[in-house]
């Protein structure tokens, strides 16, 4: 995986002694998973690549991989992979994800961030789409 | 909103057990313009220290998204009105909790289908659907919210119908849960508790319930359909009615007789002239609802086969004259407005709010206002009204607030004009992007002059904390003066003069030649001529100018070039 460099904030608190904090993307990418896990509408963080053309969702520790970080000048590009239900408003979705994740970050740890990009890798019926089959859907 | 909590013990007036499409219809539609008359004190509930304009307007952008279709419906069965409300609540759905709502709907319309009436068992399983919908399309259903209430309700519901309650009872139980259930956020939501507010998201559903409650109950009409304004034939633009010749009186009763032959008595009342004829029940109760010019003729035959019930005869001719005489005020009112800028070649529209901020974006020419801001977001409708509005076929659109950029950013593909949006966070970002615009100039050109002329302006906003809250390390009480620097929160504190020299320090003051200074409403000329005079002792090379903005909320508004 990509290994980008740490970010730093100046914290520019007039009261405090001077020092630096930085922040790992690590941080950042549990963030993000987590601002995103609660948008209502998605059902996963998938990862960047799909396997047999089908979106493969991610959890627990490996979630993180559905996020990538990219840090220039400060500010932070955030792409986030995910799966989302079937029939809902598929951009406005998205939409929540972006400012979602952009005040989460901006918030807990005070570094602008200038794009979220939002990748849905794949769309799923929750188990009893069509008032049948109560087999579970697993992708 | 939350008014008077519901006695159980209370009589009834009314009885109803079966409901149509068209009294679905209505009371989706009382719901939804008991929660357009609620959205800004659901705004108010948002979860930071200045109150922020979403998740009221955005329900409420959903819900009119969702009826604008049926409102003018006939249509009679509850499947398809269901179903219709469904598919349009989806593609308008607006927000986090718009989203949710739209599933719901769709929860209640799969709970409907196939369903031309139902019963209170029905809207029972309907409800379960809803709340079966709206779980499965998250991963981590936080409590405390939407959800929460929804599930609450459901759950009234069932109880309700296994009871055998009618559907006005019914109502009542799920109005009581959902109440109970905002009641109770705050102890499921830390945030919520922290900043002292119930979940806005979960106030919003209650309120549509209460809605829907209300008219069931025969307390609201239906309200003459609030939100005709999205239509898509420009002749009926802001809910302009005519009047149809199917208003009369609307009557409406049960019918309680033996061997009743319902496709009969369907034709009989239609040969007597009644329009919209709803006839559903089975050989021993019916129901009737038509509109027609002589109800005492209907009754006569009604109680001819049987006895009458929950009678129920409202006058539609005045109800409509009414509506049609509001919307012809308001009309003229937005005619004379866009007479003004007929001339102009590419026009401007701006987000604006405060009286004097009015008048100076009026000075420097914009074609068009719409007013909003801070709590209280135009919603697309507006602003894509306000382009189709103006005369040019090139608009451009000054959102002046973040919250807005993205709604404006919608209507450029809902219009056939080219539309382009300049994305100004602030009202001083905007008057430079409108002071860089030239009429001789291309569209092209002025969008990028404009862009670049608002981003060289840094603006800082001083106001009041309207709740105790802690937003990332700034500790912020109730009463505090805050600045919010380019729509940040930067400073906190309990003086005044302390805040503001602190976030202009924070805004690098001294890099900036000129500061323009907007006074809000409350306060007066004095008080912000004293405190130019102050910054100019600290920071004697500023140029500061004096303006009266007469924003609400905020007190001062800096903007610095």
């Amino acid at each position: 995986m990509h290994t980008p460099k740490t970010s730093a904030i100046h914290l520019e608190h007039g009261s405090r002694p001077p020092g630096k904090i930085e922040v790992l993307p690590n941080a950042i990418h549990t963030i993000t998973v987590q601002a995103t896990s609660e948008c209502y509408g998605v059902l996963g963080i998938a990862a960047p690549r799909l396997r047999g053309g089908e979106a493969v969702l991610l959890t627990g520790e490996q979630s993180n991989q559905g996020v990538r970080v990219h840090i220039i000048d400060d500010q932070l590009i955030i792409d986030v992979y995910v799966v989302l239900e079937y029939g809902l408003r598929i951009s406005e979705i998205a939409h929540n994800i972006m400012s979602s994740v952009k005040f989460s970050i901006e918030r807990m740890l005070g570094i602008p961030v200038v794009q979220v990009n939002v990748n849905v890798q794949g769309l799923m019926h929750g188990p009893v789409a069509q008032g049948k089959s109560e087999a579970k859907n697993q992708r | 909103m939350q008014e008077q909590t519901v006695r159980p013990g209370r009589q009834r007036q009314r009885r109803i057990s079966v409901f149509d499409g068209q009294d679905l219809k209505k009371s989706i539609l009382a719901g939804a313009a008991w929660l357009e008359k609620h959205k800004e004190a659901i705004n108010a509930l948002n979860v930071f220290p200045v109150p922020d304009g979403d998740t009221g307007s955005n329900m409420s952008a959903t819900m009119q998204s969702a009826i604008r279709n049926i409102a003018k419906s006939s249509e009679t069965s509850a499947s398809d009105i269901a179903a219709r409300l469904a598919h349009d609540a989806l593609l308008g759905a607006r927000g986090n909790s718009g989203v949710i709502l739209s599933q719901t709907l769709r929860g209640l319309a799969a709970g409907l289908a196939g369903k031309k009436t139902f019963t209170a068992p029905d809207l029972a399983d309907a409800m379960q659907e809803a709340e079966r919908l709206a779980y499965r399309a998250v991963i981590k259903p936080v409590e405390g919210t939407i959800l929460t209430v929804v599930r609450e309700s459901a759950a009234a519901a069932r109880h309700s119908a296994e009871r055998g309650d009618d559907l006005v009872a019914l109502m009542q139980e799920v109005v009581n849960a959902a109440r109970q259930a905002v009641a109770r956020t705050p102890d499921l939501l830390p945030t919520l508790k922290q900043a002292g507010v119930v979940d806005a998201g979960g106030q919003g559903f209650c309120t549509i319930l209460e809605g829907v409650w209300r008219y069931m109950r025969g307390e609201a009409g239906p309200a003459a359909s609030p939100a005709t304004q999205s239509t898509a034939e420009p002749a009926a633009r802001k809910g302009r009615v005519s009047i149809e010749e199917e208003y009369g009186y609307e009557v409406v009763f049960l019918l309680r007789g033996s061997g009743l032959d319902v496709e009969r008595i369907r034709q009989t009342i239609i040969d007597m002239g009644g329009v919209s004829t709803v006839v559903a029940g089975d050989e021993k109760l019916l129901k009737v609802h038509t509109h027609t010019p002589t109800p005492g003729k209907i009754l006569d035959y009604g109680v001819s086969l049987g006895s009458l019930l929950d009678i129920n005869i409202e006058n539609l001719q005045e109800q409509s004259l009414n509506y049609a005489a509001e919307s012809a005020a308001e009309h003229a009112a937005e005619e004379e407005d866009r007479t003004e800028s007929e001339t102009t070649r590419i026009a401007t529209v701006a987000v604006v709010s405060g009286a004097g901020f009015e008048k100076v974006f009026q000075g420097l020419k914009v074609s068009a206002i719409v007013p909003g801001g801070q709590t209280m977001n135009p919603s697309i409708e507006e602003l894509l009204s306000a382009v189709e509005s103006v005369a040019a076929q090139q608009v451009i659109i000054l959102p002046n607030n973040g919250n807005v950029i993205m709604s404006a950013e919608q209507v450029s593909g809902l219009t056939q004009k080219e539309v382009c949006v300049v994305p100004t966070k602030t009202l001083c970002q905007g008057i430079a992007a409108l002071l860089g615009f030239n009429y001789e100039a291309d569209f092209a050109i002025n969008c990028k002059t404009m862009t670049e002329a608002a981003r060289h302006i840094q603006t800082a906003e001083i106001t009041t904390a309207v709740r105790s809250a802690q937003i990332g390390g700034v500790h912020v009480r109730e009463g505090d003066y805050i600045g919010v620097i380019n729509g940040d929160l930067a400073v906190a504190g309990q003086n005044m003069d302390l805040v503001i020299q602190d976030t202009l320090q924070r805004m690098h003051i001294d890099n900036y030649e000129i500061v323009t200074l907007y006074y809000g409403q409350d306060v007066n000329t004095e008080q912000a001529q004293e405190i130019a005079r102050r910054i100019k002792q600290a920071h004697s090379h500023l140029e500061i100018e004096v303006v009266n903005g007469g924003q609400p909320y905020y007190a001062y508004i800096f903007s610095a070039e």
